[in-house]
């Protein structure tokens, strides 16, 4: 009688390379400087991705390809910012902890919320009064107003405000109705047009566009919400100042290099010299990038590991969107399946926006990278997406197993 | 350590980095391959896995021939489009027809797009208040344009309200005192009601009475019959 062949769990070996990768890199680190806490991180980092890809799924089912790439990623940040500033990299490491913690709660939300008619409704005021606090208390930093600190804290709301945009746009879309949906949607516009951060009003506006045609497939709206899009922006050009500086940094960076070209100057620089390989962890001058811990973190990336790593690391985002995009197909729900729709584009989106802008293929715009880039509320969010894509996947999970059980019910009574 | 050497290491770590980072991708990519391999596979045991149940068609026309059936999804679109999860190309079916939703404890609730109407068991829907009135359940007839389809539905079987989705039965004779034991009418399909057993008069005992055709077991049938 042929024996079934048992099923391998990928999910262990994998998990193995990215903590042996993350073990080997802090203990190189800790040998430059024999600092305790390089030491320290080397051990309690591989820990918590141990906890979260072996021991999470034993809560309820998990998708462990996106728990080891999410993972790969935060603690890919922790590093870079234990080499170049090590105080940023504890401020991550704790934020990195809080958002794993944040993410176990958004999967039992998805998974234990059956009924969203209510919250949803709450949601819609709560989260416009948060985008519009910083007009209010805010900041203006690079050019936007889009922070306010609280308790000594710097808290970015249009981070927070994202999930409650997906949940909500999912949640109309699906029962196909327009003006609820629309009618946030543009008030987050106006808002964030308010403030000036464009980067953000670009991600909630794609993502917008690309739910509502996964929920309606109307190629003929879509491509008019395109159009609409591509008006403002012209609009955008015209009317702030500091847009058109954008542009023209993007079109020649060089003409201006020491001066408003400098960032991307620097960025482009720094992937060069790094090369294929990198000039080595801890080792050429990523400090001397403007904002090398947030926006710029991608060109310190492929300085110290090179072009293959940060080619490599490109990948590691491919297959966490065509992941999610599979979780969305299989959802079983229209809500469940635009709200993974919706945390997969927002991802692929704010990816592709800044890693476009480090390399000059579009204009810069102030978004993070995604679990990388240094800041908690950008963390902790990047780590809310990943678990209502949990959630969703975790639901899909339970619904083919009770498909199966059935099948195999039925075929006991045959 | 000196700086010399922590360079020496660093150089030679960044190949040993490189090949993890390749490593990572290479097993991540390798194991979204073989995941989508194994979930066609488990599908294909499960042709019914995340449908309801099926239209089938009463009255069609050539490019849906009577008697062909169309799985229905949970929820959805019906609509001449090709895109529509359930297609009908039949005359009098708009792009977009309908949309329907399944409902536990309900049924499913048929809306008709603007433009558009139906109608559910003779009723005629043309709003989302009218789909909550009458939302179809099992054999429910669904009119739409030249097409007329039943519905026949797999899914809340289990639930309390699944007697509603049971063929009505002819009323059965009470028991007699001096009665045969041991004979129950034959019934082919599952689920039904609980019955009492069948006891016939002593002096004639007739044939079974023709009961309607039970519902097919509605578990992956499909699947069943290919088995």
């Amino acid at each position: 009688m042929k024996r079934e062949r048992p099923v391998r769990d990928l999910g262990r070996p994998l998990s193995r390379v990215v903590k042996l990768f993350f073990f080997t890199a802090f203990l190189l680190l800790f040998l430059r400087d024999f600092a305790w806490q390089g030491l320290l991180l080397a051990f309690t980092v591989p820990l918590m991705i141990s906890l979260t890809t072996d021991w999470l799924p034993r809560l309820f089912p998990c998708d462990k390809l996106i728990l080891s790439l999410t993972n790969f990623l935060c603690a890919l940040g922790v590093l870079v910012l234990y080499d170049t500033n090590p105080s940023y990299a504890y401020h991550q490491a704790m934020y990195y902890g809080v958002g794993l913690g944040a993410m176990v709660i958004c999967i039992y939300l998805v998974r234990l919320i059956r009924k969203w008619d209510g919250l949803v409704w709450l949601m819609i005021p709560a989260s416009l009064i948060l985008l519009a606090l910083p007009l209010r208390i805010g900041q203006e930093t690079y050019g936007a107003r889009n922070w306010f600190y609280i308790g000594g804290l710097s808290v970015q709301p249009s981070e927070i405000v994202k999930l409650s945009l997906l949940i909500i746009i999912a949640h109309f879309m699906s029962r196909r109705q327009m003006l609820p949906w629309l009618g946030f949607s543009v008030c987050c516009l106006g808002l964030l047009m308010l403030q000036k951060d464009l980067g953000t009003a670009l991600l909630y506006y794609g993502v917008t566009l690309l739910n509502y045609f996964a929920s309606s497939g109307n190629l003929g709206m879509t491509a008019l919400g395109l159009g609409g899009g591509a008006g403002a922006a012209v609009m955008g050009y015209k009317m702030f100042a500091h847009v058109k500086k954008r542009v023209a940094i993007w079109l020649n960076p060089f003409a201006d290099y020491d001066n408003a070209g400098y960032q991307i100057v620097q960025s482009l620089m720094a992937i060069a010299s790094g090369g294929m390989l990198g000039l080595g962890l801890g080792l050429g001058s990523p400090r001397t990038i403007p904002v090398y811990h947030t926006d710029f973190i991608f060109a310190v990336i492929c300085e110290q590991f090179g072009l293959i790593f940060g080619l490599c690391v490109l990948l590691m985002y491919v297959a966490l969107i065509w992941r999610g995009a599979t979780t969305a197909m299989a959802a079983r729900s229209g809500f469940h399946g635009l709200l993974a729709m919706g945390c997969t584009a927002m991802l692929g989106l704010q990816t592709f926006v800044i890693i476009g802008g480090v390399i000059k293929l579009i204009p810069l715009t102030g978004v993070t990278m995604p679990f990388v880039s240094y800041g908690g509320t950008s963390l902790v969010s990047s780590l809310c997406l990943i678990g209502l894509l949990q959630g969703v996947e975790s639901l899909n999970e339970d619904n083919l197993e009770e498909d199966t059980r059935l099948a195999l019910l039925g075929g006991d009574e045959e | 350590m000196p700086q010399d050497i922590y360079s020496v290491a660093a150089l030679a770590c960044r190949y040993w980095f490189a090949f993890l980072g390749v490593l990572i991708v290479w097993r991540s990519f390798s194991w979204l391959r073989k995941d989508r391999r194994l979930k066609h596979k488990r599908l294909k045991t499960l042709p019914d896995a995340g449908m309801i149940g099926e239209l089938v068609v009463l009255q069609g026309s050539d490019s849906l021939p009577e008697d062909s059936f169309l799985p229905v999804p949970r929820e959805g679109v019906l609509g001449y489009l090709r895109t529509c999860d359930v297609v009908v190309p039949i005359d009098g079916v708009a792009r977009q027809h309908l949309d329907f939703v399944f409902i536990d404890g309900q049924g499913l609730v048929v809306t008709p797009r603007r433009g558009c109407s139906c109608m559910v068991d003779g009723e005629l829907i043309a709003d989302r208040r009218d789909a909550r009135a009458f939302p179809m359940r099992h054999n429910s007839l669904l009119s739409v344009g030249d097409a007329m389809l039943k519905l026949r539905l797999f899914a809340g079987l289990d639930a309390p309200y699944a007697m509603d989705y049971m063929p009505d039965l002819p009323e059965q004779e009470p028991p007699q005192e001096e009665a045969m034991p041991g004979y129950a009418p034959p019934y082919n399909g599952a689920p039904y009601p609980p019955q009492e057993t069948y006891f016939p008069p002593q002096d004639a005992w007739p044939e079974p009475p023709a009961y309607p055709p039970a519902p097919q077991q509605p578990i992956n049938r499909r699947y069943h019959d290919e088995a």
